[in-house]
């Protein structure tokens, strides 16, 4: 081959290429929709990142593999029209036997206009490439506040690894295509199907063999600065792979080239076939190793889950050294102290160390003692038993390369069987450990070092509860390095590297080290010593926050003096806040996948959220107002900082992260109910020193991921709340399925193996009214004392339920009288509020005017529940403007009164149950006040008990949610179809994008928010809807009047009766009390004006129209008519016709006329 | 460097050796059968009717084609074996030439001494100036092949098959679309050309031949029905050729039962110059030189051929 005719045909080729209009036209739509991508995600992220750690993830820099799909993807299909002619053009242009008469070979002609054409194709890539650096360039040399250069090795990583090997390939597979059909149609057609099925297949293929398989490896895949990473050694040998492909297709290509020259045509062949037969050959091997390696994950699992119901030993201490030899060795020398559980005789001892690592020494009592490591079980003999309660040393030195897929090997999701439609959870990271030569982060979950048992359930303290042991560690790490640990690291002098110390003074559940050359920030606290340690490269926010630092730490005193105060004081003697890469795997294993950013006076930063966020914006401009409010602009700043973090629902707010050491990683919860236990007490903690809860749940990564974004967006611009993790809590667990799951088995009993996803919504559902319960029952001083007595009793060990109640009996702490048996009764109490009486009374002392306003509220269910009472008097509607009540509880099937004193008549009162069959609050109307007459009854305040019933009298009410509602679908001409179980939601325009999993809410697919309302019958919790507990409400879209609801009714007799519908209140609000969890209707979503409706009523065999105009109708019970029922059985049957554009089924009211 | 073309090669030894070469197409039509032609330096015009089998041919010695029997020769080189080696030898114009219409007049000629050859970009630019002048392109250089007229285009033809500086040129029916003038300095060219290199000629337009052409051959339904010296041929229509002065009303009769090159009208009457095998019509007397399209004409009607060799004169 003679490179200079291939150098000269490929610049022919790029002649021709880039003189075609169509070029031009692919290159202009890849450029454009590319760099609008990256300025949408710049100003998305510029913008509103400083708002949620989450949003950070969208990062333009971050981003390329992302956007860059749009740009390859065009220029696929331009290559198609690119390289369909290529030799039809030569004959169309007459120029075919000019050349076929020169000396170069097909083979040259060929490789010529395939780089050619690649070049062309490529040239796009390298223009957006050079753009959208200058652009964040300036943007940076400018200070915006948005917009940042690309990182610049995933960006080379995209343009040489991805994008030129991508467009090589299927140059070269339309180049053999065009020269062995012969025909642009044909060729066309062919390339367009191979292309579809290669988009298909790359849908489809498992997630662990898109790395062997796929043409864009890095697709998906999180660039960083800190682990900036361009290919891996199984991407060079695939990329490999594909060129030898490129190659073999080309030679084949010439094969079948009809042109003659010297070379042999059936050589060709076979050296084309030859060719990408290796290549093929050589994906499929690296396929067959994925699969393999695979299959070592799963021996892996297999052999721990037999193991796992083993006697393990109890862990006490640990110390020794830890050498890091980044990306090479990992060498650890430890002498470890354990006992036998109380109960349990040990004949061996059972231990978990990561298949990577060898073990070259190990004794037991000073001896050398016998083992086995193997599938990671290190299993050693002993030579004699050790009884229950017995202590026994052990000293183990290994030395090798953690695996990091060891990790996690009880993951509820199968990460790696999954298809790019669940890739969402792979933002949270995707390297369970990394052991690199510029960083270094040893999980407890890759168990570098033995821990007890099997690495099986790694989760779950129902089963495994957390061991507690003491810890003093060396780490020797290269000079230049920084290695964060549990708790204050103290320097120990290494004349060769860095070596450090680690000496915390309370027990610690895990170990983890991460190490890197960092950039360190150091401050004490309350006696702690708090360290930020980051990339040298991502100093710009905390150059943004130096400002703030004074107020920032005066901050996180309060609440290590608040905790101290309590009596559950920060334990550890230094906390880390360390920045991980976007690689890092976030999450963890077993059903929970819980985060695992939090760790021992660890916190994980995850660099997508704070080191890269943008936090100008929302101070531009705004300087001096924000200096005149209290604390200035550092306040302002700490704010700022805390929102960020609250609203990070990745498992990466360092505030909930760090409450973690307070109490639940000093003891843990055992036995029947552990999880929930742990999961109410760490909630407790978390209210009790933030004041605030905190929702992840890594489940909602996945193809769900839109339908939660858009449910948490409208959550959040409807005013329901304020804070992201709140919207996105109530967007994931606050639906029909998780609430039916809820009430059909109590917590303690939680299979949280059934349905993972689902288990974890449960538990936060319930798990955080519980904790709200608790925390405003007993108020914040007792809540505490419960804590600390808790921790005083049980610190590095664990506790049962049982332990907990007898704690709060002794400490006046009555748990029962306000959650009851919240472990082991699913059973929830159900409130009726009574009409709303407000009276004016006559004026205070000071003339000042006083408002009586009293209700009474009916639990008509076994079970006694909580509630609290809100209202504001004040047009305003700020937050503090909201008064609530003290919890009321109210015993089951009972009745009380509440009373309320304001000094303006209630604009809005609310009932919020804290766990109720209501499931939602409900908002109560409100009657008109005489402000003339002055009562003089005696104030009420407060709450007593009440013999109020809830009546309707006379009335045959028919809701929604009663048996005598059904909804139908006229199939064909004189046939209905019952309808309901069988429905699924519909997504609208946004199908795609938020469609939901079918939720049936009691027979009827929920109501969604997104796009224009549903066609079928859907059903949507309204507070102002009608209900008995729940208030919904069935709406339709405007249709041909096929889709039917109906209320059907027995009246106990026949005679005159009057005909009324109930209408929720449709207006708009846009704004309630934050964090009050208040939930107001929104006109949004409701599908717009209502029309006339369609409505029959059925006497019998007897039917007839009613006229009934929604647009004009009154919230609450309208009258349709009276009528003269000559038979028992009515119906009233409304339909999706409409000149409106939805219809709402709510309640149907029967009164008979006499009782008028 | 030097080009392959460029390469000396013994002045005795004939430039194109065709042995028995003949050719049938995948549907049985016979185009060549056992051709036999030994070409040395100079310009050798190849005759013949439309199908005659021509550009078969050319396209065999420009190893386009892959004959069904017999073998050919460039400069030594097999054709079927060494087609690399011959490509660096020849320059070739087809029959329909097109050229890349979106390139510049430069950039085509650029691109293909590349390919064949042509190292330096200095060399490649030098040579492709004095191709552009000699054909009388270089005012359109920076034109795009698409903006050329047909003239202009064939001359790029030609000067694309010149660009290496081939030793054998094959050209097969170089003059079409040219008008006269064009035509005429395409035969000086050609002339010149055939000086030093070995020229293969194609046409059925018997005035291209022009007087730089040495030898010729005679190619009808695949094979030569004559080969020699332009002058051989014309030797042959000595007799044949009549020409006749006459009144327009036996002119009418004389154009129906003769076979007539060209007609004009003078003072004098009709004048007709036409071929006849059988005897001169009545009047006529034997043109003292006839010319090479007369020799031509009558040599075919000799064969019975007239008809074909009327259609493509008439084509011109």
């Amino acid at each position: 081959m003679q490179f200079q005719k291939i150098f000269a045909v490929a610049i022919a080729e790029t002649r021709s290429v880039r003189r075609l209009a169509r070029t031009w036209i692919f290159s202009a739509l890849s450029v454009f929709i590319t760099v609008l991508a990256y300025l949408y995600y710049g100003v998305i992220h510029g913008l509103f990142s400083s708002q949620s750690a989450t949003i950070g993830s969208a990062g333009p820099r971050f981003l390329i593999s992302a956007f860059g799909i749009y740009m390859l993807g065009i220029f696929l299909v331009g290559i198609i029209f690119l390289a369909f002619d290529v030799r039809a053009r030569d004959q169309r242009e007459r120029m075919a036997e000019v050349l076929d008469s020169r000396p170069i070979s097909n083979l040259e002609l060929l490789v010529g206009r395939a780089i050619g054409l690649t070049f062309m194709a490529w040239l796009p890539v390298l223009i957006v490439a050079v753009l959208l650096q200058t652009i964040g360039t300036l943007a940076r040399l400018f200070g915006l506040f948005m917009l940042e250069p690309v990182q610049p090795v995933s960006l080379a990583a995209f343009m040489f690894v991805d994008a030129l090997t991508s467009l090589a390939l299927w140059c070269s597979v339309v180049i053999l295509l065009a020269v062995t059909l012969r025909n642009r149609l044909l060729v066309t057609v062919v390339s367009f199907v191979l292309l579809g099925l290669q988009l298909w297949s790359f849908l489809l293929t498992p997630l662990y063999l898109l790395p062997s398989v796929s043409t864009l490896a890095s697709f998906g895949a999180l660039a960083s600065d800190v682990l900036p990473q361009f290919m891996t050694a199984e991407i060079a040998v695939q990329r490999a792979c594909l060129w030898l492909l490129i190659a073999g297709f080309l030679v084949l290509a010439a094969g079948f080239h009809p042109r003659p020259d010297s070379g042999s045509r059936g050589r060709r062949l076979a050296i084309g076939a030859t060719l990408a037969a290796v290549g093929f050959a050589g994906i499929v091997s690296l396929a067959l190793r994925a699969g393999a390696d695979k299959e070592t994950y799963d021996r892996w699992a297999a052999a721990h889950e037999a193991r796992q119901d083993e006697a393990r030993p109890d862990l006490q201490r640990v110390r020794g050294r830890v050498e890091i030899d980044p990306g090479d060795r990992l060498t650890i020398d430890l002498e470890m102290t354990v006992t036998a559980n109380v109960g349990e005789n040990l004949d061996e001892l059972l231990f978990t160390l990561n298949p990577g690592m060898k073990i070259e020494s190990l004794r037991v009592g000073g001896s050398k003692a016998a083992f086995e490591h193997e599938l990671g079980l290190l299993t050693i003999a002993l030579q004699q038993p050790l009884p229950s309660g017995s202590m026994l040393d052990l000293s183990i030195q290994a030395s090798g390369e953690p695996i990091a897929e060891f990790a996690y090997l009880d993951t509820a999701k199968d990460l790696l069987g999954g298809t790019t439609f669940d890739a969402q959870i792979a933002l949270l990271g995707t390297e369970p450990a990394i052991f690199e030569s510029s960083y270094v982060a040893l999980m407890p979950g890759v168990r570098w070092m033995p821990r007890p048992g099997t690495s099986v359930p790694s989760d779950d303290s129902s089963r495994r509860p957390a061991d507690f042991f003491e810890l003093d560690l060396e780490v020797d790490v290269p000079s230049g390095w920084l290695v964060a640990g549990p708790g204050k690291r103290h320097n120990s002098g290494n004349s060769e590297g860095a070596s450090f110390r680690f000496r915390p003074p309370a027990q610690v559940p895990d170990v983890a080290l991460v190490a890197a050359r960092f950039e360190s920030r150091v401050a004490e606290v309350a006696g702690v010593e708090l360290e930020l340690l980051i990339h040298r490269k991502h100093l710009r926010n905390v150059e943004f926050f130096a400002d703030a630092k004074g107020a920032l730490l005066e901050r996180i005193d309060e609440i290590f003096s608040e905790a101290q105060k309590i009596g559950i004081p920060y334990p550890y003697d230094g906390l880390t806040v360390v920045e991980i890469p976007a690689q890092l795997r976030s999450f963890g294993g077993d059903w929970r996948m819980d985060t695992v950013q939090a760790l021992p006076a660890i916190m994980l930063l995850r660099e997508h959220s704070f080191p890269t966020s943008r936090f100008e914006f929302p101070f531009l401009n705004n300087a001096d107002t924000l200096q005149n409010r209290e604390g200035g602009i550092a306040a302002a700043k700490v704010d700022a900082l805390e929102n960020f973090f609250v609203n990070d629902f990745s498992g990466g707010n360092p505030f909930l992260g760090v409450t973690r050491n307070f109490v639940l990683y000093q003891t843990g919860a055992k036995g029947e109910g552990a999880v929930a236990l742990d999961y109410v007490i760490d909630e407790l903690t978390n209210q009790l020193l933030h004041r605030s809860g905190g929702f992840f749940s890594a489940h909602i990564f996945d193809s769900q991921m839109g339908f939660i974004i858009g449910s948490t967006i409208i959550n959040m611009i409807s005013g329901r709340t304020d804070e992201i993790a709140d919207a996105v809590l109530s967007a994931a667990a606050d639906r029909p399925s998780v609430w039916d799951r809820a009430l059909g088995s109590p917590l303690a009993k939680l299979e949280v193996d059934r349905d993972p996803k689902q288990a974890v919504n449960v538990l936060a559902l319930k798990g955080r009214a519980i904790a709200e319960s608790i925390l405003d029952g007993l108020g914040r001083d007792k809540t505490g004392q419960l804590l600390a007595e808790l921790l005083r009793r049980h610190r590095d060990g664990n506790y049962t339920a049982a332990d907990l109640e007898a704690i709060a009996t002794e400490i006046d702490a009555d748990l029962e009288t306000l959650v009851g048996d919240w472990l082991n009764d699913a059973t929830l109490p159900g409130f009726m509020p009574s009409p709303v009486e407000t009276v004016r009374l006559t004026d205070d002392d000071q003339g000042r005017p006083r408002y009586q306003t009293r209700l009474h509220v009916r639990n008509d269910e076994a079970t006694h529940g909580l509630l609290t009472m809100r209202y504001r008097t004040d047009d305003e509607n700020d937050d503090a403007d909201w008064e609530r009540s003290d919890p009321i509880r109210i015993e089951g099937h009972s009745s009380i009164e509440v009373g309320l004193l304001s000094s303006a008549p209630p604009l809005e009162l609310w009932l919020r149950p804290y766990l109720s069959l209501n499931r939602q609050q409900m908002r109560l109307d409100l009657p008109t006040v005489d402000e003339e007459g002055q009562s003089r009854e005696e104030p009420f305040l407060g709450h007593r008990p009440s013999s109020w019933l809830p009546s309707h009298g006379e009335a045959i009410v028919v809701d929604d949610l009663d048996p005598g509602f059904s909804v139908h679908t006229v199939a064909s001409e004189g046939s209905v179809r019952l309808d309901g179980s069988d429905r699924a939601s519909e997504g609208g325009p946004f199908g795609g994008l938020f469609s939901a999993e079918t939720d049936l809410d009691q027979g009827l697919p929920e109501y969604t928010e997104f796009g224009p309302p549903p066609r079928e019958w859907n059903r949507r919790e309204l507070a102002t809807g009608f209900g008995k507990y729940r208030r919904t409400i069935a709406l339709a879209r405007a249709g041909e009047g096929d889709k039917k609801a109906i209320f059907a009714a027995e009246l106990p007799s026949t005679g005159r009766w009057r005909l009324e519908y109930h209408m929720p209140t449709l207006s708009s609000r846009s704004r309630t009390a934050s964090g009050s969890g208040i939930r107001l209707e929104a006109a949004w979503g409701m599908g717009g004006s209502q029309g006339s409706y369609d409505m029959q009523v059925e006497i019998g065999s007897d039917a007839r129209e009613i006229e009934f105009d929604g647009s004009i109708a009154e919230p609450g019970w309208n009258r349709l008519g009276e009528f003269d029922v000559s038979s028992r059985d009515v119906r009233v049957v409304v339909s999706n016709e409409t000149s409106g554009r939805t219809v709402i089924a709510d309640a149907i009211r029967w009164l008979p006329v006499s009782a008028q | 460097m030097t080009s392959p073309a460029a390469q000396p090669r013994a002045s005795d030894d004939p430039a194109i050796v065709a042995r028995g070469i003949g050719h049938t197409y995948k549907g049985g039509y016979t185009a060549l059968s056992n051709i036999d032609l030994e070409l040395g330096t100079g310009l050798f015009g190849l005759l013949g009717p439309n199908g005659a089998g021509k550009s078969t041919f050319m396209r065999i010695l420009c190893t386009l084609l892959v004959p069904s029997q017999g073998s050919a020769f460039v400069c030594g080189h097999d054709v079927t074996k060494q087609q690399m080696e011959v490509r660096s030898l020849l320059g070739y114009l087809p029959q329909e030439f097109g050229a890349w219409r979106l390139h510049r007049t430069e950039e085509v000629l650029d691109t293909l001494a590349q390919l064949s050859g042509l190292g330096t970009k200095a060399e490649r630019r030098k040579r492709v100036a004095e191709v552009l002048e000699s054909v009388g392109l270089e005012k359109v250089a920076d034109r795009k092949v698409k903006k050329l007229s047909g003239g202009m285009l064939r001359r790029l033809g030609v000067a694309q098959a010149l660009v290496h500086d081939p030793r054998v040129l094959i050209v097969d029916e170089p003059t079409v679309g040219l008008d006269p003038e064009e035509r005429m300095r395409f035969r000086q060219l050609m002339t010149r050309l055939g000086r030093e290199r070995t020229i293969l000629l194609s046409t059925h337009i018997v005035a291209d031949l022009g007087g730089g052409c040495q030898e010729m051959a005679l190619l009808d339904s695949g094979t030569i029905v004559f080969h020699g010296p332009p002058s051989e041929l014309l030797d042959r229509a000595a007799g044949q050729v009549f020409e006749i002065t006459t009144d327009s009303i036996n002119a009418e009769k004389v154009e129906i039962n003769y076979e007539i090159v060209s007609r004009s009208i003078s003072t004098a009457g009709v004048q007709l110059r036409g071929v006849s095998a059988e005897g001169l019509p009545a009047g006529a007397v034997a043109a003292e030189t006839p010319t090479l399209e007369e020799a031509y004409i009558a040599f075919m009607a000799a064969r019975g051929r007239t008809e074909a060799a009327r259609q493509d004169d008439g084509a011109e």
